[in-house]
């Protein structure tokens, strides 16, 4: 219990000690600054850091009534820092057309006083604002300057401006050119209420830094499509509940509004883009352009020979800072030089605004006396002309170093020396092997030689082999008709060799030989039925009179020589064996192989 | 007996003087090294690289000697030329340890440019251009002779595992062609022998500077304008001078 009351103390302490020692400040401010005959405009007067402020007294014009006021008080902690705040909001009825300026005027807490600017505020007539007109929304360009520089930043800003009509909250923006200018991200600012044309508008302005790339003239004219909500399906009008349900279901299968998509036009703006000046060029400029400050440090300050030193250099400002190129050092050749990096923000609170670059340079000799001067060079856009920024010469105090250039050491582990060149450690010269190559040597080039065709081709072979292989098993009819042709090759050089000699018997032999084998592998026929009345059924219906006759004239001959003892002359027998091998020769080239 | 000279005999004969010769070193190859590591040892670099260089020219492609070479031109300051040799002794070793480590440590040294490796071109650069070229022909040979098994045998274990040999050579032997591709593409690399030098925008000498290359940086050629070349380093490009680069494969 004790301990609790100990904390509450301490809290109450640290509370009161940060709001005693925060400086006080004031706003004020009015929202919204266009309104209608009628409506309601609030005065919102803001004290920070300031307990129990006194009341303003707001000074009320003459075309507004003060209706009430409305105090409020807010406490923040962030980052462990007490932050409080009382609002005075005061409601302004309107009660008469016109422009009127809230203020200025004084606000005194105890000794302090506070000098607050006017705000203006435009009221129309009510019945001007109730008038329908046909554009209920329009856009609008707005640029912060008419004429740029290559590469000078300025603001694009364009308004959506709407009376009359609820629009969907996304919003499309096309219509701008997608080369020669680079835009950064567009941000909607705060909502805010404008007076065109005696009609009071609600405007949302997207806002986005802008550079032209190029020189010559850019004609801007950029498109907003927007859905507007033309109706409600099922709408039970002024239902807070069902406004919710709406909002939570928008954009889904159950959304109940019913949209159109608008798109508005805004009205060309050319901006005019001027090229960089050629004349007073510095050496040093490096393509900044804007309002740049420039910080150099160096550290550190006290090396040896060898060490390295970090040269940190620092381009703040409104430029382009992205695409500026780090200044070039030239330390000559006292120096061995690093390449410059590009060191990423620190904090994500300074995203564009800053570059950090950093260059490593090391001393070659204790004789260096100092970094000389440096300098950074950018174009400043509001008067036309380069600046130089110096920053340097920087003094330093080099020590010799304490090894020499090049020292050979043995490292544990490793067979190979390590040698120290210039402050690094390399590995030692390799032994002298017993064999060198050459370049003639290497094989990459054997990809040229056909050499390496064969395998494709034997593995081809061997397939075709397997192929035939594997249907001579698996198809008797297919392998009886391929023996065919080789049968019949084989008896009619026997034949040609019996006729020679003139020997009766075996040519008969062999030729009935040849007949049965022959045919019989040719057609498929089974044994016993290689006469010609099967023959000719497997030959089919077209065969020629004279092949028929020729077959049935050898069958004969055959049997006359076989069982009947005929001795037919040699003349006979050539006859017969041009008769077979035109036999042969017409099934292998008439018939169906 | 009369022995004649058949032209299998006087090949073979050709075959062995030429062995003979190899193995002799009439060049003094090995005396050259030797001499050139003395001169090295006795810190004078500019003389070793010299002995290095004149093995080089009479055709000797050995990564020992370029290794040796690149040491040699480190230690007499000549940095991007040292990465050049180490460079093409990678190449030619690309998992020799001492190779690797005094790429990298003379690339780190000078800050320099290195060209970025995606995972599977850092697979092929653990072989050679010549050892993918060999290996890849070996698979090849070996997956159309487990082809031919697989199609001319019966037996169908035999067959089945005649198959995967040959999915897998030729697998292999893809990957060891995409590697010799890789190291083709890789003969346009040069590496920047002059230090920090401008890349510019445009091949003219008051172009605007892009970036900046410091010496030892490997590039890649993409084309060659007059004096100038344009070179990729990593990812940016830009325009220098044709004499401030020196390619590593000759």
């Amino acid at each position: 219990m004790r301990t609790i009351w100990i904390q509450r103390a301490w809290l109450g302490v640290w509370l009161s000690a940060t709001a005693w020692c925060a400086e006080p400040s004031v706003e004020f401010d009015v929202q919204p600054r266009a309104a209608v005959v009628g409506e309601t405009v609030t005065a919102i007067l803001t004290v920070r850091e300031q307990p129990n402020p006194p009341v303003p007294d707001l000074p009320v014009p003459e075309g507004f009534r003060l209706i009430g006021m409305q105090p409020q008080q807010t406490v923040n902690i962030v980052n462990g820092v007490l932050q409080q705040a009382v609002s005075f909001r005061f409601l302004l009825r309107a009660e008469r057309e016109g422009r009127y300026t809230i203020g200025p005027f004084r606000y005194k807490i105890g000794s302090k006083s506070f000098d607050l600017p006017g705000v203006q505020v435009d009221i129309v007539a009510a019945s001007g604002a109730a008038t329908p007109t046909a554009a209920h929304a329009i856009a609008r360009l707005r640029i912060s300057k008419p004429t740029v520089y290559v590469h000078e930043q300025f603001q694009l800003a364009v308004d959506l401006l709407y009376r009359g009509v609820e629009l969907d909250r996304q919003v499309e923006l096309a219509g701008l050119p997608e080369s020669g200018l680079k835009l950064d991200g567009f941000m909607e600012l705060p909502a805010r209420r404008e007076v065109v044309d005696g009609q009071v508008y609600e405007v949302r302005t997207f806002q986005s830094t802008a550079r032209a790339l190029a020189s010559g003239e850019i004609t801007l004219e950029p498109i907003l499509r927007v859905r507007a909500i033309v109706g409600r399906r099922g709408r039970r009008g002024g239902d807070p509940w069902n406004e919710l349900f709406e909002n939570f279901f928008r954009d889904t299968p159950w959304d109940q509004t019913e949209r159109r998509v608008v798109e508005l036009r805004a009205a060309p703006v050319v901006l005019t883009v001027r090229p960089l000046p050629t004349e007073g060029r510095p050496e040093s400029f490096s393509g900044a352009v804007g309002a740049c400050t420039w910080d150099v440090d160096v550290h550190p300050t006290e090396v040896t020979v060898g060490e390295p030193i970090t040269i940190t250099m620092v381009i703040r400002g409104d430029a382009n800072l992205d695409v500026v190129q780090p200044p070039k050092l030239d330390l000559g050749p006292a120096f061995r030089t690093y390449d410059i990096r590009s060191v990423p923000p620190s904090g994500s609170s300074a995203p564009a605004r800053e570059r950090v670059f950093e260059q490593v340079v090391i001393p070659r000799d204790q004789t260096v006396r100092e970094i000389p001067a440096l300098s950074f060079s950018y174009f400043d856009p509001e008067q036309g002309v380069y600046r130089t920024l110096t920053r340097g010469p920087f003094p330093l105090v080099i020590q010799p170093a304490t090894n020499t250039a090049s020292v050979v050491v043995r490292s544990t582990g490793t067979s190979q020396g390590m040698v120290v060149a210039e402050g690094v450690e390399l590995r030692h010269l390799k032994a002298t092997p017993s064999q060198f190559r050459r370049a003639a040597q290497r094989t990459s080039e054997l990809g040229r030689n056909w050499v390496h065709v064969v395998p494709v081709l034997a593995a081809g072979l061997v397939g075709l082999w397997a192929r035939r292989r594997d249907r001579r098993l698996h198809d008797p009819v297919w392998a009886r008709r391929v023996r065919a042709t080789k049968e019949a090759r084989n008896i009619l050089q026997q034949l040609e060799r019996s006729l020679k000699r003139g020997e009766v018997g075996p040519f008969y032999e062999t030729l009935w030989k040849g007949w049965t084998e022959y045919f019989g592998d040719r057609f498929n026929l089974a044994e016993g039925e290689a006469d010609p009345s099967h023959i000719l059924a497997a030959m089919g219906p077209n065969v020629d009179d004279h092949v028929r006759q020729q077959l049935e004239e050898l069958y004969r001959a055959c049997l006359d020589v076989r069982f009947a003892g005929a001795q037919p002359s040699p003349e006979q027998m050539s006859a017969q064996l041009d008769a077979f091998r035109s036999v042969v020769r017409w099934c292998e080239q008439r018939l169906e192989r | 007996m009369r022995r004649t000279w058949t032209p299998w005999r006087l090949l073979a004969l050709v075959m062995g003087l030429a062995g003979l010769a190899w193995a002799f070193d009439p060049a003094g190859v090995v005396q050259q090294m030797e001499e050139a590591r003395r001169l090295y040892e006795s810190h004078r670099p500019d003389e070793a690289s010299r002995l290095y260089e004149q093995l080089i020219a009479a055709g000797y492609d050995d990564p020992v000697i370029w290794f040796n070479l690149g040491n040699a031109r480190f230690q007499s300051g000549k940095l991007g030329r040292a990465v050049v040799a180490f460079r093409r002794a990678w190449r030619l070793a690309p998992r020799d340890p001492d190779i690797r480590h005094n790429l990298r440590a003379a690339i780190e040294h000078g800050s320099a440019v290195s060209p970025s490796r995606r995972w599977y071109e850092r697979g092929w650069e653990t072989v050679s251009a010549e050892e993918a070229s060999r290996w890849g022909w070996t698979a090849w040979w070996i997956g159309w002779a487990a082809v031919a098994v697989a199609l001319g045998w019966s037996s169908h274990p035999v067959r089945r595992v005649a198959w995967r040999v040959a999915l897998a050579a030729g697998l292999f032997a893809v990957w060891c062609a995409a590697a010799v591709a890789h190291w083709h593409a890789l003969d346009a690399e040069c590496v920047v022998v002059q230090p920090d030098q401008a890349a510019r925008f445009a091949p003219l000498p008051d172009a605007r500077v892009f970036f900046t290359l410091p010496e030892g940086s490997v590039v890649e050629v993409m084309e060659t304008r007059g004096e100038w070349v344009r070179v990729r380093a990593d990812t940016r490009e830009g325009w220098i001078r044709s004499d401030a680069i020196e390619p590593v494969t000759g």
